[in-house]
């Protein structure tokens, strides 16, 4: 249905020219689903793009062919792809809440495809519509019509999005990353569905992601692609038990088994950082930093109208309980909107509790042997000197990071204006620094944007590092980045840890990365901490109902082969997704 | 959403408040009062003193200040001491004239400007849209006093086509003297209108876009292409809703900006609007008329402000509270 020969396809940019894809070959099958698998950067997207007659100015194809049910889709005018877009071929986006207008309603969205690459009549779209959605798993369609994309859950949302890549019958989907922006909970349904329109209505589907778990549970075959050349292509489950190319092997054993804790998945080099190479001196009683958070609350106090009738206060933490040892590395989990950035915040000072205490303990040696924990500062009183003991890390490095400061300048920065470091020693700690995470010393002058995300985030480490804390915070360090990085990120902050002692506060979604990384774990929901404990402890038998789901969720694969296997998939259309949706629709329901 | 407005009602009546105090100080810092009030009495004390105390000067300041709030809350802004006539009845003869210009302006921005930033931010990158952009830098770069002038030489002086001073006939409607139905009017509000809006057109087109070119690499717009939309049905419902949302808070600054700013394009023609009366204001130190005009600028504002809020609300879904409970 869908073949790709020999597909070379390059950007010009004024005079420079970059080769994308490289000699590419793919075929997709009605009822087939095809994952594309690889890192960012590896022309995934730009496949989906060129199928689709989307390609960014300056994309070229220049030899090979896109052939689609009988017709070379490389030879397309603008206007023959406007007649199969959506009509053939549907797409579905990684983001559901940018992909929907935010000025139109949900149902407008579908019904103005239907009409006008349907050929609906105007009069039964609207029932058509709700034919559709109801096939994507809404109960009650009926209430899904009238919604503005802001008023629906990113889960809803991206069912919507599904019914509208349907809505037309196409003989192809091509999925951008479908589930990338979704919670863990969400993406089954997501992919129930994928496999649901395949094996029912025969449709093609081509999976771009960079998410090996997905292609696991959704693909019947997968081609993994690494810098524009098809490296490995064949059945989903015997490229994954056995990849022959080394990238390949690399970027599957870099997904962190699901089960038991690996030692190490990669070898990054900051092993050669000695604990001495730090021009910064600690104050010795200081070696490593714990922080206990008592009855912690942050609120957000409801607004009053104009009425002085007032809205419920919002909280993002009610009560929380947490501790992180000195020394020992901490999980934070939880799903989106649970807290976990506020409890990062809060401790980096970024935020303050409405109510509670935050305190920080330090190691301290003790004579008779081991070391026992002294609260002493609090949070409130903590000295100018005492400052640099916290440091963060952010989620997106290409944010965090100053675009307009040299990575020389972002790391000599806080060392000579925070911490009165002579502009020598900070000079020479940037360079041990530079060179700890993996870079070079001519990388000093760059700025940001001549990096990659992994590399920027290793940049951060960098920055970090260069005030020497003994309390590091990572706020989903990984998530915004690859694979095979987040496996050799996360490597170094364990070196970091088992090197000097620096206590780890990391906040994550991804258990299985918590699991390998965390010595302790607090699961966070809604702002309130359901259990907390020894990581494989709470990890391999939850105890509480949520943390239950969540362990559960976070293996796709396992959970939709269990299904199969006990064949309940009969029952056809999946329900509405997690419990998060459920509560939305009944809150719409009643309002 | 009707709470909100009235949030928004009662945040604008502080702001005047606020601008009303303003006002007031300010006009004891031109100079006392009572002196300026007559002349005469400057040298005398005792006739000062007797004069103070006639007009309320002698009375602590906040007991000055609540009269003079009472005053303008009941419309009271004092006689203009040139006119001999109350302030604001000075200044709301004139209104209809500035108001007149300002909407005439403000049309033909909104009508050359839209179109041309659209087409711009849709080119671009290309020639056209280069072009475009040069041009409505151009626009907005030219003093406004100089392009009057030139338009006066070239179509008053040289082609002697348009006339280029006063408002010409006027027709009354609804009790208000407007020179747009006359073709002697408006003969007479061309030259001033295009003035006026020549700066306003490279605004618009600038802004226009740079919006358009910012939404049309939105995801949403690239996913409505992707559901095989025809280009003309992306443009008209897709992105001209994000493209519009935004703007009538710009046309509402702008309008608010022209009715305060028309000074020197009313002086330049001779066109007897309030900028006029204003410049006159000033020079005689006419000070009723002066706090009337400030009084009333700011209330035009903050009624525009709340004009684009609301038409803003309507546009834009996203503005508009939840219908789910948060």
């Amino acid at each position: 249905m869908l073949k790709i020969h020999d597909l070379n396809l390059s950007f010009e940019n004024g005079q420079s020219s970059a080769h994308i894809l490289k000699d590419f070959n793919l075929t997709v099958t009605a009822g087939e689903i095809v994952a594309l698998v690889g890192e960012s950067g590896a022309g995934k997207s730009t496949v989906g793009a060129a199928i689709g007659g989307r390609l960014p100015p300056g994309g070229k194809i220049m030899s090979g062919s896109i052939t689609f049910n009988g017709e070379r889709l490389d030879s397309f005018s603008p206007t023959q792809f406007e007649r199969i877009r959506g009509a053939e071929i549907g797409s579905i986006f990684q983001n559901p809440l940018s992909a929907l207008n935010p000025f139109e309603t949900a149902g407008r969205q579908l019904i103005e495809t239907l009409i006008i690459r349907g050929g609906v009549a105007r009069r039964s779209a609207r029932e058509r519509a709700i034919t559709l959605l109801r096939r994507v798993g809404f109960d009650d369609p009926e209430i899904i019509l009238p919604r503005y994309p802001h008023e629906l859950s990113g889960g809803m949302l991206q069912r919507v999005v599904v019914a509208i890549a349907l809505s037309c019958d196409p003989s192809l989907i091509i999925a951008d990353e479908p589930t990338t922006a979704l919670d863990v909970s969400l993406r089954n349904g997501i992919i129930e569905l994928l496999r649901d329109a395949a094996e029912a209505s025969q449709i093609g589907v081509l999976l771009i992601t960079h998410d090996v778990s997905v292609v696991q549970a959704a693909a019947h075959r997968v081609c993994i692609l690494h810098k524009g050349e098809v490296i490995e292509t064949g059945a989903t489950s015997d490229v994954l038990a056995n990849p022959r190319h080394p990238y390949a092997r690399r970027l599957i054993s870099s997904v962190p088994p699901p089960t038991g804790k690996l030692k190490r998945l990669q070898n990054p080099p900051l092993s050669t950082l000695q604990p001495n190479s730090l021009r910064l001196d600690r104050n010795d009683s200081r070696a490593a930093t714990g922080v206990v958070l008592q009855d912690v609350s942050v609120r957000y106090a409801g607004k009053r109208n104009i009425f002085l009738k007032q809205t419920t206060d919002l909280y993002a933490l009610k009560n929380v309980n947490l501790s992180a040892a000195p020394g020992r590395i901490l999980g934070i989990v939880g799903s989106s909107g649970s807290g976990k950035t506020t409890v990062a915040r809060l401790i980096a000072g970024l935020a303050d509790p409405t109510a509670g205490r935050i305190t920080f303990t330090h190691a301290v040696e003790d004579k008779s042997g081991g070391s026992a924990n002294a609260p002493t500062v609090d949070e409130a009183v903590a000295s100018p000197t005492d400052a640099p003991l916290v440091q963060m890390i952010f989620q997106n490095p290409f944010a965090s990071l100053n675009p307009r400061y040299s990575v020389f300048r972002q790391l000599i920065d806080a060392p000579k204006k925070v911490a009165g470091m002579s502009r020598a020693d900070a000079e020479d700690q940037a360079v041990t620094l530079i060179e700890a995470v993996g870079l070079a010393r001519n990388d000093l002058d760059k700025y940001p944007h001549a990096f990659s995300g992994g590399q920027l985030q290793r940049i951060s480490i960098a920055r970090a590092l260069s005030m020497n804390p003994s309390l590091l915070i990572c706020d989903e360090p990984t998530s915004a980045l690859d694979v095979t990085i987040q496996a050799y990120i996360v490597d170094m902050l364990k070196d970091l840890n088992d090197a000097f002692g620096v206590t780890i506060v990391f906040i994550t979604h991804d258990l299985s990365v918590c699991r390998h990384l965390c010595d302790d774990v607090v699961v966070l929901n809604r702002g309130e901490v359901c259990e907390t404990g020894s990581t494989l402890d709470v990890l391999d038998a939850p105890k509480h109902r949520f943390t239950q789901r969540l362990v559960l969720n976070s293996n796709v694969c396992q959970r939709i082969d269990d299904r199969k296997a006990q064949a309940i998939k009969g029952a056809g259309s999946p329900n509405a997704g997690g419990t998060d949706d459920g509560e939305l629709l009944s809150r719409i329901q009643s309002a | 959403m009707f709470s909100i407005l009235l949030s928004r009602i009662g945040q604008s009546a502080l702001t005047l408040i606020a601008i009303s105090f303003a006002v007031f100080a300010a006009v004891f810092l031109i100079g006392e009062p009572a002196a300026l009030y007559d002349p005469l009495v400057r040298e005398d004390p005792a006739r000062l003193a007797a004069l103070r105390a006639e007009l309320g000067l002698d009375n602590p300041l906040h007991i000055q200040y609540a009269r003079f709030l009472a005053d303008v809350m009941s419309g009271q802004f004092g006689q203009s001491w040139v006119y001999q006539e109350p302030a604001m009845k000075v200044i709301l003869e004139r209104l209809p004239a500035t108001l007149e210009l300002v909407g005439c302006a403000i049309a033909i921005a909104f009508c050359l400007g839209y179109p041309l930033g659209l087409i711009s931010g849709l080119k671009k990158p290309s020639r056209l849209s280069a072009a475009i952009e040069r041009v409505a830098v151009l626009g907005y770069s030219a003093p406004t006093f100089w392009v009057g002038l030139v338009l006066i030489y070239i179509f008053a002086v040289g082609a002697d086509a348009l006339p280029s001073i006063g408002r010409g006939d006027t027709i009354q409607i609804l009790g208000v003297r407007l020179s747009v139905f006359t073709a002697d009017g408006l003969s007479h509000l061309i030259l001033p209108a295009v003035t006026l809006s020549l700066y306003e057109i490279g605004y618009f087109t600038r802004m226009i876009s740079t919006m358009t070119e910012e939404t049309k690499h939105k995801t949403f717009i690239s996913f409505a292409h992707a559901k095989g939309l025809p280009m003309r049905r992306v443009i008209s419902n897709h992105l001209l809703k994000a493209v519009s949302a935004p703007l009538v808070t710009i046309v509402a600054i702008e309008t608010g900006a022209l009715i305060a700013g028309s000074v020197i394009t009313e002086t330049v023609f001779a066109w007897p609007g309030v900028g006029k009366l204003l410049v006159d204001s000033v020079a005689a130190l006419d000070r009723p008329v002066i706090v009337a005009f400030v009084i009333l600028t700011a209330m035009a504002f903050l009624a525009l402000n709340l004009l684009a809020d609301i038409a803003q609300m309507l546009m834009d879904p996203t503005l508009r509270p939840k219908r789910v409970a948060a």
